[in-house]
């Protein structure tokens, strides 16, 4: 009837085609089936976005320093829909906002189907007529009024504020899934440092799609939780006055002849707290330019001489003189007097130079004093006067002395701060670097062709005790360090975060001052410093700059000039460290010129105006210690 | 005697030979109740959402079922040689109602297929198969092995030309196909030269690429772009078949249970009560399930290959090879493009998709091809017949 190998053939093919279908369905349901169950579980739900306001940032007084304005803007929902309608209204939107079609297309594709995308800030009334008017020619595209973040001062703490913009792959990887790629957040300052909490929590609408995607079902809404606003323990008008005197300091180096680098750097804090009260760092930036978007020529010139580093944490200086205060707590402290001396108040003429004994090969070491004539000095003279052979005497002392740790100088240092991050609330803090054996053995075992010498000399101690050599410190460390040996020990965790309020209005979290750790000095040697600081004012390296100030007692304070190194000697950092209410510490000043010369002449002019500003009545910021104690500053 | 023991696995005695075969009639309950469970499944929380009545289109199915059953035993006892006379008269009341359908039917999904009956639709185009099964069943009988003759393949393929005709303009471009396997398999199974076979296969499909090439296949042509370029095709043509592969894939090994698919309960998956109906058994029953269930359809191609293998006459023979061959390709091509293997087309899955006509149709297939089973010869043709 029929021929068995055509029916042979026919069962064959049929059987073959139902194995085709069996290894087929094996392929997909159980070696791909992972792959296709992410798919089903992504295909099911749609959400939408609700970017919260960001919570504002205000000063102790309660000015305004970082807020948000409605802006006009053209967002637009990427839609699930084909890539040439899009590619269509690619086109479209170029022509519309007069934009390059690659970038705008970029930043379209880059985003999740589904989520908002802002494509452009404050758009013109004609632009927004134009897309409401033809809405069918731009799908998915609308009008709204979106929150921009606005920088009220401008470039006036714009270091300590920073600013916001788009995630880097960095910041969006350290957030994880909380963030996408088209959310602005805090790049920098302040806005990054806290940003989780300024950013508040973002919105969501859950839908389930159905029925070819045609209706979207409401399942689930979580509100948006405004982001909660901070008051900082900083005050503007300090702030402004701090950035002034850093611009005008820079002029006045200028005109001294000097060739300063434009950088510089300012501290204000409070000794009694680890409150910040101004920070500056000069050159400044706007930081209302990284609103919206930003090309990379713009960016670089808003980078030009590193105008976007805080200077005042990240910079890194050798300290020069100012880091005398150290040897001279260790030598009241540890009783080490330079030979033939046997207390603080004993005192000889001073050689005007010192040979120190080199251990190991090599000839000895010879150092000469910046000024040969101090004539008879004691402690108090040797700091008032900036005298370097007093305090190499000392660190000679420390040296020779078998039964002393030999980095006991450093110890002190450390235990002050130095060489470690202060744990301020802002990122990027330098740690700076306090040099001894350990540090330069290991710097040379890291990499030897870049360090040759891993040894450590009696000279390099000596370069040490006046805040030479090897040693640098960032403004931020030197204002913690001051603090804690004029307030009899605290070293403060530095702070410029107060408290926080939260969408109602409530104080939410406030933020206590923090003590690192509490040194054990004598009352003696903080009275005697504090005493010293003072004459370094009334009569030493910083009386010329402070004659005739009507506050001249109430103020301290030390002066520095740094050498960059031993190869460059004209170039010179200029600090000055000053304190007010010396006989009762308040505020902590820290002003350094980069490559502004000395510190009497450039940086402790501009020192004064701002102790002066802290102490006069008129303009001291008073209020904030009441309306702190109150707690009812917003 | 020894030849009789041996062979007792296919023809034992004449009163078996009369018994039902029950393995083939469970086959078919087995695919009714699932069917009404699937479509149960993937209609109701649709309709829940939407307010309609959660049982509608599964109740709808039940009453299917139950008259395709009915079908099957009307087949059954259906004397396949009244049907040998009949045929003719069968094919050409399919052409005029093909003929009718373009005149008067619905379009649905872009192809005019369908005639309104009630809450049904009657879709001549599948009773349209039987007839065209049973008509070149009769024209091919007399034909012998190697002897079919030029003659009579350019009558079979006359046959086939208007209902094919008739189809391409509604257009349906599975059905199409399905006609063109459908014969080539008769064809083959007739006895037709290697040569007549090939020059058949080679000419239908240039003619294929031809009529693809000057655009005459519309829609199809789309669906067969879509096929070819998934990617291009992204959320748009070939969207279907994404949702198809994202639902059976997430099914996994064992499935995610009976009402517990999301693309299932969500809709994701357009068509799904109908021509993807496998996706729902994919994603809820897994690979087991959709294993199991491509196993139940090779167990009844098995028993109508069986019949081939001992129908008592021509006739019977090429109605049982056809109705296996429509039944074989209809899973291919279905299944196929479920899993995206194949483009999309517009075919049934046999005795599961929702549909009338199409269960049927096929249901009253199977029960001639049982009918051919019940009045197969006492004597096997040949010892060596493949069981």
């Amino acid at each position: 009837m029929i021929n068995p190998w055509r029916l042979a053939t026919m069962a064959v093919t049929f059987f073959a085609f139902f194995l085709v279908l069996v290894i087929r369905l094996w392929f997909l349901q159980v070696a791909a089936g992972d792959e296709f169950r992410a798919d089903a579980a992504s295909n099911q739900v749609r959400v939408t976005y609700q970017q919260p306001p960001r919570g504002e940032i205000f000063d102790i007084n309660g000015n305004l320093l970082a807020g948000s304005r409605p802006s006009q803007s053209l967002l637009m929902q990427r839609a699930e829909g084909s890539s040439e309608l899009e590619e269509v209204l690619v086109q479209r939107l170029a022509v519309l906002l007069a934009t390059d079609q690659a970038d705008l297309r970029d930043r379209i594709t880059s985003a999740r189907p589904g989520s908002v995308i802002i494509l452009a800030l404050d758009i013109t009334d004609e632009i927004a007529f134009q897309v409401q008017e033809f809405q069918e020619d731009f799908p998915g595209v609308e009008v709204a009024l979106t929150p921009v973040r606005v920088y009220p001062n401008g470039p006036t703490a714009a270091h300590l504020l920073g600013y916001v913009g788009k995630g880097s792959a960095a910041d969006l990887e350290r957030y994880g899934d909380r963030i996408r790629t088209d959310d602005i957040f805090g790049r920098a300052g302040v806005e990054r440092q806290y940003d989780t909490l300024l950013r508040g929590t973002e919105g969501s609408e859950v839908f389930t799609a159905s029925a070819d995607r045609s209706v979207w079902q409401f399942a689930e809404e979580r509100p948006a939780e405004v982001g909660w606003s901070v008051v900082l323990t900083v005050d503007l008008d300090v702030t402004r006055m701090l950035e002034q005197v850093l611009v005008d300091a820079i002029a006045s180096s200028e005109a001294l002849g000097e060739a300063p680098s434009g950088k510089a750097a300012g501290v204000v804090m409070d000794v009694t707290d680890g409150s910040i009260v101004a920070m500056s760092s000069v050159p400044s930036y706007d930081p209302n330019a990284f609103v919206g978007t930003l090309s990379q020529a713009e960016f670089e010139v808003i980078q030009e001489n590193d105008a976007l580093l805080n200077l005042a944490v990240r910079g890194t200086f050798p300290p020069g003189s100012t880091f005398k205060v150290v040897p001279y707590v260790v030598a009241a402290e540890e009783k080490v007097w330079p030979e033939g001396l046997t207390g603080p108040e004993d005192g000889k003429v001073l050689e005007p130079r010192l040979e120190f004994p080199s251990f190991g090969e090599g000839s000895p070491q010879v150092f000469t004093d910046w000024n040969p004539n101090h004539g008879w000095t004691n402690l108090h003279g040797a700091l008032e006067k900036s005298a370097d052979v007093y305090f190499w005497e000392v660190a000679l002392g420390v040296w020779q002395d078998q039964s002393k740790e030999e980095d006991i100088i450093q110890d002190y240092a450390r235990d002050l701060g130095y060489g470690a991050s202060t744990g301020i609330d802002l990122p990027g803090e330098s740690a700076g670097i306090m040099p001894d054996r350990t540090w330069r053995e290991r710097r040379h075992a890291e990499n030897p062709a870049a360090f040759p010498n891993g040894d450590w000399y009696g000279g390099d101690l000596m370069n040490t005790v006046i805040g030479q050599g090897d040693m640098v410190a960032s403004p931020l460390q030197m204002a913690v360090s001051y603090a804690a040996l004029v307030n009899g020990g605290t070293v403060w965790r530095p702070r410029v975060v107060g408290h926080f309020v939260d969408g109602q209005g409530r104080i939410v979290d406030r933020r206590e001052p923090a003590a690192v750790r509490k040194l054990d000095l004598a009352p003696e040697t903080i009275a005697s410093l504090r005493q010293d600081l003072a004459g370094v004012v009334a009569r030493g390296t910083a009386a010329g700059a402070f004659r005739g100030s009507p506050y001249l007692e109430q103020i301290g304070g030390k002066t520095g000039t740094a050498q960059i190194g031993p190869a460059v000697d004209d170039i010179d950092t200029s600090w000055f460290i000053g304190i007010s209410h010396i006989s009762d510490p308040r505020y902590v000043v820290v002003i350094v010129i980069d490559e502004g010369g000395g510190g009497s002449a450039v940086a402790a002019p501009a020192a004064r105006r701002v102790l002066e500003y802290l102490l006069d009545p008129a303009t001291a910021p008073a209020i904030r210690q009441e309306a702190q104690a109150a707690g009812t500053i917003r | 005697m020894t030849a009789w023991v041996r062979t007792r696995g296919v023809v034992a005695s004449s009163y078996e030979a009369r018994r039902p075969d029950l393995v083939l009639a469970l086959a078919l309950l087995l695919l009714g109740v699932l069917s009404v469970l699937m479509i149960y499944s993937a209609s109701a929380p649709q309709a829940e959402v939407l307010g309609g009545d959660t049982v509608a289109e599964a109740r709808r199915q039940a009453v299917i079922v139950f008259v395709g059953l009915a079908m099957f035993g009307l087949g059954s006892v259906a004397w396949h040689r009244s049907l040998h006379t009949a045929a003719p008269f069968l094919y050409v009341g399919a052409v005029i109602s093909l003929w009718a359908v373009l005149l008067f039917g619905t379009v649905v999904n872009g192809a005019q297929s369908w005639f309104p009956v009630g809450s049904f639709r009657f879709q001549p185009s599948e009773w349209a198969k039987l007839a065209v099964i049973l008509v070149l069943a009769a024209v091919l009988a007399p034909a012998a092995e190697d002897r079919v003759g030029w003659r009579r393949v350019g009558l079979a393929l006359l046959i086939l030309a208007l209902p094919v005709f008739l189809i391409a303009r509604q257009p349906d471009l599975g059905t199409l196909v399905v006609f063109g396997v459908l014969t080539l398999v008769m064809l083959f199974a007739a006895g037709a030269s290697l040569r007549e076979l090939g020059l058949i296969a080679g000419g239908g499909g240039l003619m294929s690429l031809f009529a693809y090439q000057r655009g005459w296949l519309g829609l199809v042509e789309v669906r067969i772009d879509a096929w070819l370029n998934p990617e291009k095709f992204a959320l748009a043509s070939a969207f279907q078949t994404e949702q198809s592969k994202i639902a059976i894939g997430s099914g996994g090994f064992s499935g995610n249970g009976l009402f517990e698919g999301t693309q299932t309960n969500l809709a994701f998956i357009p068509e799904q009560t109908t021509d993807f109906i496998f996706t729902a058994v994919g994603e809820q029953l897994g690979f087991i399930g959709g294993a199991l269930l491509l196993t139940i359809y090779g167990v009844i191609v098995w028993r109508l290959l069986r019949t081939v293998a001992v129908a008592e006459d021509r006739f019977g023979m090429l109605v049982a090879t056809g109705v296996a061959g429509m039944i074989a390709f209809h899973v291919f091509i279905n299944v196929g493009m479920t899993l995206g293997l194949l483009p999309v087309t517009g075919i049934p899955l046999p005795f599961m998709s929702a549909g009338g006509s199409s269960f049927s149709a096929m249901a009253l297939g199977l029960g001639v091809v049982h009918g051919i089973w019940l009045h197969r010869s006492k004597v096997p043709p040949r010892r060596r017949t493949l069981a």
